[in-house]
């Protein structure tokens, strides 16, 4: 009998073995964060009470889920990037004609009550088709390693923007110049690429939309030591979480004692604006500790990916680890004004069940990585 | 692949990167900035609120209200409240940009910044194709603000001109929205009242209610409601207590309490709005039509539907069809569409849901209204003086509250940081200290919260000073000047917590306002208005009349003063003054009135004339205190005019002089001084003059009160700036100063002078009864003259009405005055000296009754055309007699004296 359960114990283990289980530990204590800073931000606002409750209650599902996804077979997996990536631009396609508008852009899909963000969607899915793609890409020729991937990225991109939706957008550039880096692209190539996309997007500004505009010159207002621009409408959310994050001060005003938040003068605080809350709060040094807490978390996984011997697993882990990364830079870069306003949420601790959903599917895809990596590599015939 | 984990310390790297600069980031704005975003937030959430203090009431001797504080409303605007699909905000938005961009970069950046896409046409469009669904800005404007908006088709006229007109509509739709609060300010309490038909004007807010409760006392609870809303709805603000009176008639009908009444009757509209819903649509569709033919309708109702929205525009018909159904007599229809809406409608509505309108803010602040009557009269928005023309009472006796803005508070000097205190001079000359000034910011307020000021001053600054709302009313004249640091209160302040929206969401401190003191003059207001309406006939009477005329060279003399007290206790009964008010302002005054504008002498009973022989009782009382009979010591008058070429010149004391004295018996016997006194003999009172020296008269005059010297005070009663009597700057002998020439003294005090004259007793002036009814003491001084000497000038003052230059006048002699009249000649400045140059101050002061003195008096005219007798006297004989007709005013004319009419 005693022989029986040992036998148990070790095929558990061994059908765990590989398991990512400090990433998911990493990323339910961020996401636990992140309830309680949504408490925090919404718990005074009655028709708001539910949020905190809800991303708890996705917080607890999704964990599972994901785990799932890390035990799928790898060639599933594979089979799925291409038909995933032609749904999520179809997606997004119809999103344009059938979306809900809210504040301005068709960025949601509203389903009885649930409201679904396709974009969010994209972009493990991107992560996933990148790492499809380029797991044979060796040597970073310039068009099949470098151009290509970046084709596949801009499809989805122009269709984003289109929404208007230029955060997420944006931010799946740095992932798919990590993962062609990645697969053996130059760097001085990237390098390149990257100033030739700054200059188009330069020259691209006069096509930008009016509040696009209006944000990006409040943001180079506040260089220039003009405030003026800066309280005028466009430049609100910007000087409001400037505000909440400056007043933060050392060591903040104390859990659920935001008075920016508490009075309703941080926008969209739960989502866009989670990380002023947190400033607010916790100060230098809380806000600090979650900014390392994150980056660590994002070079764990980088560190884990070092470690996995499959181009596939590699490439998911480095494309998930920037996805994170890039987040956390726009995020916390627009809440601090490094950069001009957008809306990106912080993935794992802002509210919203599609861009929790991603972050978790991207995990997901991290812990396939991890668990697929020795066991399936001798019999997978897409080696 | 073998490339790939050295590749992975990119990562590694850009995440310390991204770590390193975030909290770089964070370190600059959480700890080298935190002083500022810390004042930013405070200034996110901290709002400062003055509560001003009521001024206190004045109330006449009688307890009359003459003027009190009532609340006003003021509607405000906030544009930060408004989203940007808002019309309105959408106008206020361009406008606060324009301003913006024009005090930043001038106007030549205006066309580029609007063309770069700050606000586009298109983008300031889409609120009103909200609206509407109409495409086009201008064609939307058009139909929903009648503005004129071709002019802003690019195609037609210049960029710039399209600009600058849409900012003159903008203002002018921001200006109409302020209008309404001057209609509030001037109009409010009329236009209420007039609303119901066949009232007048005197009724007030709780008048009104009056009327209400019966007529709510057999209704049911729904239909209850509905009258007390469609009625009190209007008279919600006619006063401050107005929510008193509202809760008292709901709790007598039984009906919940005011927010549950206001949230009952939305119910109802809801309710009913499915059963309007066609009707509805038909009338959106007239309207619509409507303002396609360009008839499009008023501002202020389409300021209100943008204000309340489409739901707000269901309400005049629901209220329609139920004053149909309830067949309800007098019903006033609100918000009826092209009916221009009440600015009291508009607060009516707001203050009772401001939290559903955030960005429009109702304002409470205090102003002056005149219970006994005012005569609206507009003045232009540039003039800051809360001016009032008063229609039947003395404006120069009560006078006017200024409010005024004051300048951004500035930090304190050092002498300020001392503590700088005010003084209020009391009736017994004693000085107490009033408020201390504050030694940080001289607004008014109570200090508060230092630190909070200290760290937010600069904000502060800038916020009261961009809003205005740092005011401060104080008296501008008259006795709401003199008496202002009784009736001023001391304004309040109030910290509180505000959310984004505005809405009052904690209050950390509160300094409350104390209201100002109530002050009971002693001013009898029916003699005073009389009074006043008297001076102003006998004045045009006497051909005065100038302000009417516009003459200049007569323009300097046309005023006159009557003043009355009480002989015994000093209590001034009335002050009247003529002209009794402002007529014009000077910038408004004809050309060849403006440089003698000054000279238009107001508040006349406490302003200097020259005496003239009105002194001469003053003379004949220290003639005979000095010597004990003075007459024999001067040489005898032959009663006529010693003047030369006209049988020659009179000498005294080694030197001649010209005297003009007409011809009167001679003086020395039997009864010298009092025939003197009678006859007002100048050449017997030059050479008393003479006799006396400077000192004689300088002495005879301070004994009642008529002289000072250069460097000495005068203690001045509370409430009364009266200016110091004594002799004037011109260097006149000895015989023309003891007939009155070069001495002046205001009427007031010439009257207390006779009452000393008259009682023995000197009485101290007084203008204020009590104040918040505690009664000021009355004081006096005994003169200490032997009854012989001021029985003697009695009894000559007694004849000047029976057989002297005041005789012939039935009223004086029926009440037994005993007076002295006094003229003093003047030339008109600019014409050649001749009859038509010569001007008379006319004077007749005295007290009565005779025997047993109960009041005094003194009438004044300056610029008559008569000497004292003629003018003066037949004045005060008028104004007697015209006592006799007026019973309420009886107990002013001794009880023989009265008609058998009038008894």
């Amino acid at each position: 009998m005693r022989l029986e359960r040992s036998q148990r114990w070790d095929r558990i283990k061994e059908r765990f073995e590989g398991f990512p289980f400090s990433v998911w530990i990493w990323a339910i204590l961020l996401g636990a964060i992140g309830v309680v800073f949504i408490h925090s931000a919404t718990f005074r606002i009655e028709s708001r009470i539910g949020m905190a409750p809800k991303q708890a209650l996705v917080l607890a599902i999704l964990p599972g889920i994901a785990g799932l996804l890390a035990f799928a077979k790898r060639r599933r997996v594979l089979d799925l990037a291409w038909p995933l990536f032609f749904l999520a631009l179809l997606t997004l396609v119809v999103l344009l004609f059938y979306g809900t508008t809210i504040n301005g852009a068709r960025r949601w899909f509203r389903l009885g009550g649930l409201s679904i963000q396709p974009s969010e969607f994209v972009k493990p899915v991107m992560i996933l088709v990148l790492a499809r793609y380029l797991r044979f890409e060796v040597g970073g020729r310039l068009w099949k390693g470098i151009l290509m991937p970046l084709g596949l990225t801009l499809v989805p991109m122009v269709l984003m923007i289109r929404q208007p939706d230029l955060g997420s957008a944006l931010a799946l550039l740095p992932v798919t110049f990590a993962m062609a880096f990645v697969a053996g692209a130059r760097g001085r190539t990237l390098i390149a690429l990257a100033l030739i996309g700054f200059l188009f997007l330069v020259l691209l500004f006069p096509f930008l939309h009016d509040y696009q505009k209006e944000r990006v010159q409040v943001w180079l207002s506040q260089w220039l030591h003009s405030d003026g621009l800066k309280k005028l409408g466009a430049g609100y959310h910007l000087h409001q979480s400037q505000i909440a994050v400056g007043s933060g001060g050392l060591f903040g005003d104390g859990l659920f004692r935001g008075v920016q938040s508490r009075y309703d003068f941080l926008p969209y605080r739960s989502t866009d604006f989670l990380f002023s809350v947190i400033a607010e709060e916790t100060g230098f040094l809380g806000s600090t500790l979650l900014i390392l807490l994150y980056t660590g978390f994002c070079a764990w996984i980088f560190k884990l990916g070092a470690s996995i011997r499959d181009r596939f697993g590699r490439l998911l882990a480095v494309g998930v680890g920037t996805y994170f990364l890039t987040h956390l830079w726009i995020h916390v870069g627009v809440t601090t004004g490094l950069l001009p306003t957008t809306g990106l949420p912080l993935p794992l601790l802002s509210f919203g069940r599609s861009s929790v959903s991603a972050a978790w599917l991207a995990l997901g895809l991290l812990g396939h990585a991890l668990v697929q990596r020795e066991r399936n590599l001798s019999r997978d015939r897409y080696l | 692949m073998k490339r790939g984990p050295a590749r992975f310390r990119v990562f590694f790297v850009l995440a310390a990167l991204v770590a390193i600069l975030l909290s770089l980031q964070l370190a600059d704005l959480q700890i080298l900035q935190k002083q500022t975003w810390a004042k930013e937030r405070a200034g996110n959430i901290l709002g400062r609120e003055f509560l001003s203090a009521p001024r206190g009431r004045i109330l006449a001797k009688d307890g009359i209200v003459l003027v009190e504080d009532r609340m006003r409303f003021e509607l405000a605007i906030q544009y930060r409240y408004f989203r940007r699909q808002h019309p309105l905000a959408l106008l206020l938005h361009f406008d606060q940009l324009t301003r913006w961009i024009q005090q930043e970069e001038g106007d030549s950046i205006l066309a580029r910044r609007f063309r770069g896409g700050l606000v586009t046409t298109a983008q300031a469009g889409q609120g009103l194709q909200y609206q509407d669904g109409v495409e086009r800005f201008e064609e939307a404007l058009d139909r929903w603000l009648s503005l004129p908006c071709s002019k802003l088709r690019r195609q037609g006229i210049g960029l710039q001109l399209a600009l600058s007109s849409l900012r003159f509509y903008t203002f002018r739709l921001l200006s109409l929205t302020v209008e309404g609060d001057q209609t509030a300010r001037f109009g409010k309490d009329y236009q209420i009242s007039s609303r119901f038909n066949g009232w007048g004007q005197e009724q007030d807010g709780l008048s009104i209610l009056a009327r209400f409760a019966p007529a709510l006392t057999g209704l049911e609870g729904r239909r209850a409601e509905i009258e007390l809303r469609s009625r009190l709805g209007q008279v919600l603000i006619a006063g401050h207590d107005h929510l008193r009176y509202l809760d008292g008639l709901l709790a007598k009908e039984k009906i919940p309490p005011r927010n549950t009444v206001f949230q009952r009757l939305d119910s109802l509209r809801i309710r009913h709005s499915h059963v309007l819903h066609r009707w509805l649509a038909k009338l959106q569709q007239k309207r619509i039509e409507r303002a396609k033919d360009k008839d499009s309708e008023g501002f202020v109702p389409m300021i209100v539907r943008f204000v309340f929205g489409e739901e707000r525009l269901e309400a005049p018909d629901l209220e329609a069809r139920i004053e149909k159904r309830y067949d309800i007599e007098g019903y006033q229809r609100l918000l009826f569409p092209g009916v221009p809406v009440s600015f009291d409608t508009i607060v009516a509505l707001i203050i009772g849901r401001q939290e559903r309108y955030p960005g429009f803010r109702i304002q409470e602040r205090y102003g002056r209204f005149y219970p006994r009557g005012t005569e609206e009269r507009r003045y232009p928005k540039s003039q800051i003086y809360d001016a009032k023309m008063l229609q039947g009472l003395p404006p120069v006796t009560l006078g006017w509250v200024k409010t005024w803005w004051k300048d951004p508070p500035k930090e304190p000097q050092a002498n300020e940081a001392a503590g700088e205190k005010e003084v209020v001079r009391t009736q017994d000359g004693q000085t107490t200290d009033a408020q201390p000034k504050r030694p940080r910011m001289d607004h008014g307020l109570s200090p508060l919260e230092d630190d909070a000021f200290e760290t937010l001053s600069e904000q502060l600054r800038s916020y009261w000073f961009d809003k205005g709302r740092l005011s401060k009313r104080e008296g501008g004249s008259g006795l709401e000047k003199s008496l202002d640091p009784i009736l001023r209160g001391k304004g309040g302040l109030r910290s509180t917590f505000t959310d984004r929206l505005g809405r009052e969401v904690g209050m950390p401190n509160m300094a409350e306002a104390k209201p100002g003191r109530d002050v009971k003059v002693t001013l009898d207001w029916d003699l005073q208005g009389f009074a006043e309406q008297h001076l102003e006939r006998m004045a045009k009477e006497m051909g005065f009349g100038l302000h009417d005329t516009g003459k200049s060279h007569t323009s300097h003399y046309s005023s006159a003063a009557l003043a009355m007290i009480d002989a015994r206790t000093g209590d001034v009964l009335c002050m009247a003054s003529y002209p009794r008010a402002l007529l014009v302002r000077r910038k408004d005054a004809p050309d060849e009135l403006r440089p003698t504008w000054k000279n238009f002498t107001l508040d006349r009973p406490s302003r200097l004339g020259l005496i003239g022989s009105t002194i001469k009782p003053f003379m004949a009382v220290e003639a005979l205190i000095r010597f004990p009979e003075p007459l024999a010591l001067i040489e005898e008058c032959q009663g006529f005019n010693y003047q030369q070429g006209s049988g020659g010149r009179f000498s005294y004391q080694g030197r001649s002089f010209s005297v003009s004295c007409h011809s009167h018996l001679a003086l020395h016997v039997p009864e010298g001084v009092e025939n003197a006194i009678q006859e007002s003999c100048n050449a017997c009172f030059c050479q008393l003059g003479r006799l006396m020296g400077r000192g004689g008269i300088e002495a005879g005059l301070r004994r009642f009160g008529l002289f000072y010297a250069k460097n000495e005070k005068m203690v001045l009663p509370l409430g009364l700036n009266l200016r110091k009597p004594g002799f004037d700057r011109a260097e006149w002998p000895l015989n023309r100063r003891g007939i009155g020439y070069g001495v002046e003294a205001v009427p007031l005090l010439v009257a207390r002078a006779y009452a000393g004259l008259g009682t023995g007793r000197l009485p101290d002036l007084r203008i204020v009864d009590s104040i918040d009814g505690i009664r000021q003491d009355r004081s006096g001084q005994d003169l200490g003259i032997q009854e012989r000497i001021l029985s003697r000038v009695r009894r000559g003052l007694e004849r000047v009405v029976t057989r002297g230059t005041a005789r012939g006048y039935p009223w004086l002699r029926r009440a037994t005055v005993a007076g002295k009249t006094g003229t003093a000649i003047l030339w008109v400045p600019g014409l050649e000296r001749g009859k038509d140059a010569k001007r008379y101050r006319a004077w007749f002061s005295g007290y009565y009754p005779s025997k047993q003195p109960a009041i005094a008096f003194s009438c004044a005219f300056f610029g008559a055309k008569q000497g004292g007798g003629k003018a003066a006297a037949k004045s005060m004989d008028a104004f007697f007699a015209s006592l006799d007709a007026h019973p309420e005013l009886h107990r002013y004319l001794p009880s023989f004296a009265r008609s058998r009419r009038g008894r």
